[in-house]
């Protein structure tokens, strides 16, 4: 049931990052989402992408969104830097939400890396106006690299923000393993931001409970499939109870053809959906660009060519 | 100056609503090229075409093709478990999309790769995200009417096509009567014939069993005869006997399953026959398709409760491939040469007010189908001959 929505306002945020605020038109109301929530916008090229509501969920004349102009967008970004102007209509799904910030926590850390701002933008709004404690951390390149300075820079933010530059120097960026060392209890943590930084996070925070940081992760626009972190994992042919071991960067249709098992193949990038096959058992880390975010999260099928596993063994139904 | 084929010719007689008083459709009807194209858009794009059993379809994701004369077309069964059915061609440029049947999660053209949902949504079409005007949503599959009834399944090129359920009401109870696992069964085996022949004299055939006791000895030893009888209706006609001649006949031995009847068989317009043998359960269809004016394709298909038959209906299917369907394959084809012959043009129907087995009451109701659909004006008095004979 999609909203139509109207671009009232756009802003150069940096020399790549533009926001736009979208509106209601005729008097509609926006449908209302907590601070973490996303919209699926059809950019009216036919693709579908989502992104953050940066705005204080309070606000309710608008949504605020932000866009990372890559270099080499699929069609994405490139398709927004190049055709959304003010007043243009857009259809947008009505907000959903998983990575939600949870109330009534002690401390809370915000970490967000380059364009990840957005959802902690929208969370620093709320705790702000809470009065929690709360420290976020902005990693860019460059301060010119950061969105919404200015409104960071404003009283009730200036206190809590810490912006890291590291000018793509890795030993001058954040340093998530003294910064995670040591859990103290209430603590609540929200990343968002590129896969390195994910990785650096889980990684430093591995120790601390179940629940306590929460990871949304931004497919880059461009990220091609390699460049994600590849582990190795398992899979089992559901008729035969045979197990195969796919090794990092291999993929499991080349293990199965290899095996002697063959499964429809075609373009493997995972946009022709031809190896799409039936996941059983196990949670498969999608990387198709043919299935839905829903299809995605039912798991019902996975793409052999790019998608690996997350969990445990992948039960394939063949 | 030549008259329009559709008309009557000098020496044509007419074709009447009454049966009786009626002569049969012209010869040339039965070979002649413009009519044989008249016939695809006037009434096979129009009407209902069988294209398979549920069983077929079973689970989403399975897809079978068809082929409406020279329409390519593809039903699948979707995520919902309904059936969809699509003109079996890529939006990008005209690749066919997908061949046979099988079960795929997508239906991805060989050609370039577009990928579309069962569904028929366009999903992935590589290197166009970035094309200005380019709307996923403007190239999705498009779609042709299916209906599923009794188990059976039919596709209807026309998007106005009255419901298969509303044309053909009352064909479901008898279909029942006769086999009330209808839709349990499945596919177990096709049976391909190819005559030179025209399809609607296969159907002609199949519509009276005037032809029976002359020609399918052991037929008439199996099926009681003189309850047989031909009922026609809107657009199907039924042709059952309501007992068994003999368990022990040439055409297949009885030994378990229903003897309560003889046999069912019923044409469904346009090119379409079903039947139904005593015994163990068994539905079988009969499909005529036309490949040009003097050819046809048949595929009779078999649905059984196994994949495997038993022995029973091993013996049934053996009798009507080896036997039955030969003999009346060779009488149409004799018919196809008789009807180019300089000494025949047209024939009448055999008719009895008892409309007993021996009527041909039913061959005149789909001839009367075929010339209403095709538009012919065939009514009338009788021409004058060119060589001066009086008119009647």
């Amino acid at each position: 049931m999609a909203l139509s929505l109207m671009i009232s306002r756009v802003a150069e945020e940096t020399d790549r990052i533009r926001s736009f605020q979208l509106s209601p038109v005729n008097g509609a109301e926006l449908p209302p989402f907590q601070a973490g929530a996303h919209i699926s916008v059809h950019l009216g090229n036919g693709l579908v992408r989502q992104y953050s509501l940066a705005n204080d969920p309070m606000v309710r004349d608008h949504y605020l969104v932000a866009v990372l102009r890559e270099p080499q967008s699929r069609g994405g970004s490139a398709w927004i830097f190049d055709n959304w102007k003010p007043g243009d209509r857009i259809e947008v799904e009505p907000p959903a939400n998983h990575f939600p910030l949870a109330m009534g926590a002690r401390h809370y850390l915000l970490i967000a890396g380059g364009i990840g701002i957005t959802p902690l933008l929208s969370m620093a709004h709320v705790l702000r106006r809470e009065q929690a404690d709360f420290n976020l951390f902005y990693c860019t390149r460059t301060s010119e690299a950061a969105a919404f300075r200015n409104l960071l820079s404003d009283e009730g933010f200036r206190d809590r923000v810490r912006w890291v530059h590291d000018g793509g120097d890795r030993r001058r960026s954040l340093d998530l393993a003294s910064l995670l060392a040591r859990y103290s209890p209430g603590t609540q943590v929200y990343v968002c931001g590129p896969a390195s930084l994910i990785k650096g996070a889980r990684e430093a925070g591995a120790h601390w409970p179940e629940g306590s940081i929460r990871f949304e992760y931004f497919e880059a626009d461009h990220e091609s499939l390699g460049d994600q972190n590849d582990t190795a994992f398992t899979i089992r042919i559901a008729s035969t109870g045979q197990e195969l071991e796919v090794p990092a960067g291999r993929s499991a249709l080349a293990v199965l053809r290899e095996n002697g098992i063959t499964v429809p193949k075609l373009c493997e990038e995972g946009v022709c959906g031809s190896c799409l096959t039936g996941v059983l058992e196990g949670i498969p880390d999608h990387r198709d660009r043919v299935q839905t975010e829903a299809e995605h999260r039912s798991n019902q099928y996975m793409a052999l060519c790019c998608s690996r596993g997350k969990s445990g063994c992948l039960v394939l139904d063949l | 100056m030549t008259i329009p084929i559709l008309r009557l010719h000098e020496g044509d007689a007419p074709f009447r609503s009454d049966p009786a008083e009626s002569f049969t459709i012209p010869a040339r009807f039965y070979h002649d090229a413009g009519i044989h194209e008249a016939e695809k858009t006037a009434i096979f794009y129009r009407n209902w075409w069988f294209c398979g059993h549920r069983s077929q379809l079973p689970q989403p994701g399975n897809y079978i093709t068809t082929k409406v004369m020279d329409q390519n077309i593809v039903v699948v069964r979707t995520r919902d478990g309904s059936l969809k059915a699509y003109y079996n061609v890529c939006q990008h440029r005209g690749h066919e999309l997908v061949q046979g049947s099988g079960k795929t999660v997508m239906l991805t053209c060989p050609y370039h790769a577009w990928a579309y949902d069962l569904d028929g949504q366009l999903r992935s079409a590589r290197n166009t995200e970035r094309m200005a005007g380019f709307k996923a949503c403007e190239f999705a599959l498009k779609p042709v009417r299916v209906e599923e009834y009794c188990g059976l399944v039919f596709v209807n090129l026309d998007p106005d096509a009255v419901p298969f359920a509303d044309q053909a009401e009352g064909l479901g109870d008898e279909l029942r009567h006769y086999c009330p696992e209808i839709e349990q069964m499945v596919f177990a085996q096709r049976d391909t014939y190819d005559v030179e022949a025209n399809w609607k004299l296969l159907i002609d055939n199949f519509l009276e069993c005037y032809h029976c006791d002359p020609a399918h000895k052991d037929f008439v030893d199996l099926v009681d005869m003189k309850s047989y009888r031909s009922i026609v209706h809107k657009i199907y006609s039924s042709h059952c006997s309501s007992k068994v001649g003999s368990t022990t006949s040439n055409a297949f031995h009885i030994e378990s399953g229903r003897d309560d009847f003889g046999y069912g068989g019923w044409f469904v317009w346009p090119n379409l026959t079903i039947w139904i043998y005593p015994g163990e359960p068994n539905v079988s269809t009969l499909q005529m398709i036309p490949v040009g004016p003097d050819r046809t394709i048949e595929y009779q298909d078999w649905f059984i409760p196994t994949p495997t038959p038993s022995k029973q209906l091993s013996e049934a299917m053996a009798y009507q491939k080896d036997v039955l369907q030969p003999e009346d394959i060779a009488l149409c084809e004799s018919v196809h040469r008789g009807l180019k012959s300089n000494g025949y043009n047209q024939g009448r129907f055999v008719i009895d007010e008892d409309e007993s087995e021996l009527s041909e009451h039913a061959v005149h109701h789909f001839q009367r189908l075929v010339v209403e659909a095709l538009g012919a004006e065939l009514d009338g008095p009788r021409l004058k001959l060119s060589a001066g004979l009086p008119a009647e």
